[in-house]
């Protein structure tokens, strides 16, 4: 009597005991990449020049650089144009044309006041063109060819 | 001699089914990474409120539970894209308080036991690093975060 009676408790108890159940909860990660910055550039050339002389290359002739970035979207441009292209070759009254399409032609003029600055934009078709254009003044140069980098960096706000 | 025993097995019949304890898990929000740019890895700290995943915890109070995430190795994103995504050992962060500020960081990659607040209540949080390649594609990228919370035995 007693035995059959005690089994018979233990039987309810593990009929009422909780189980462990897991439980599971999501977020979703999220994330934007943008499309990558390319910049390629062609030179801005003065060709053959006097040991002293001032010569003037417009910006629709001059240097050029395409770029390609996401559109609508705003992005940073840090320049630096060089002061001279070396000894006795001082360069100075610069001057840039901008455009999102290729033709400096129906291109925005924009004057440059410093060797350094910072503009910030953006183009609706993925695409910028600059052209790039300065003086030149030899002051009895010494004969030799001259070369400066120009330096765009482009950053997304 | 027979009627212990009926009355018994009659009081089983009577008890309540058995019911499992759960705690409820609410993902408030995943890892928000934002803006990336390829070829550049984007670090959320799990201390991060805007950006750090977060789940929020409700059970018995003074409980242990066990956490396990499940991380997605990557993301997905246009035309198949995947970006890569990796975890570090101090990533995750439990706070009983539910407090971003307030956390014990642990792997989350591995289980992790915390007790819940007397209150039942705790949040846990995530961090982790998204590394987009270089010629990355652009777009749109999403990955389910899981967690998976059982009390503790």
């Amino acid at each position: 009597m007693r035995l059959r009676s005690s089994v018979a408790l233990v039987s309810l108890a593990v009929l009422t005991a909780p189980s462990l159940a897991a439980q599971s909860g999501s977020a979703q990660m999220t994330g934007t990449v943008m499309t990558a910055i390319t910049v390629t550039g062609s030179d801005l050339k003065f060709g053959t020049v006097l040991k002293t002389q001032t010569k003037t290359i417009a910006p629709a002739a001059g240097g050029r650089f395409v770029i390609t970035l996401a559109a609508n979207t705003n992005v940073t441009i840090d320049y630096v144009l060089p002061a001279t292209l070396g000894p006795n070759v001082a360069l100075s009254a610069w001057g840039a044309l901008y455009n999102t399409v290729n033709d400096p032609n129906s291109a925005l003029f924009v004057p440059i006041f410093t060797n350094t600055g910072t503009y910030t934009t953006l183009t609706p078709t993925g695409s910028m063109y600059i052209w790039i254009g300065a003086t030149l003044t030899t002051t009895n140069a010494a004969v030799g060819s001259y070369s400066q980098p120009i330096r765009l960096t482009l950053t997304y706000n | 001699m027979r009627r212990p025993v009926l009355l018994v097995c009659f009081l089983a019949a009577l008890a309540p089914p058995a019911t499992a304890q759960t705690v409820q898990v609410n993902g408030v929000q995943g890892v928000v990474f934002g803006t990336m740019l390829p070829g550049a890895a984007t670090v959320i700290s799990r201390t991060n409120a805007s950006a750090a995943a977060r789940f929020d915890l409700r059970g018995t109070g003074r409980r242990t539970v066990n956490l396990t995430f499940t991380l997605p190795a990557t993301m997905s994103g246009p035309s198949g894209a995947t970006l890569p995504l990796s975890y570090a050992g101090g990533d995750a962060g439990y706070s009983s308080t539910q407090n971003i500020g307030n956390q014990v960081g642990f792997d989350p990659r591995t289980t992790f036991n915390v007790t819940l607040a007397n209150n039942g209540r705790g949040s846990v949080f995530l961090g982790c690093t998204a590394l987009p390649a270089a010629n990355q594609r652009a777009g749109n990228y999403t990955a389910t975060l899981t967690l998976t919370v059982v009390y503790f035995p």
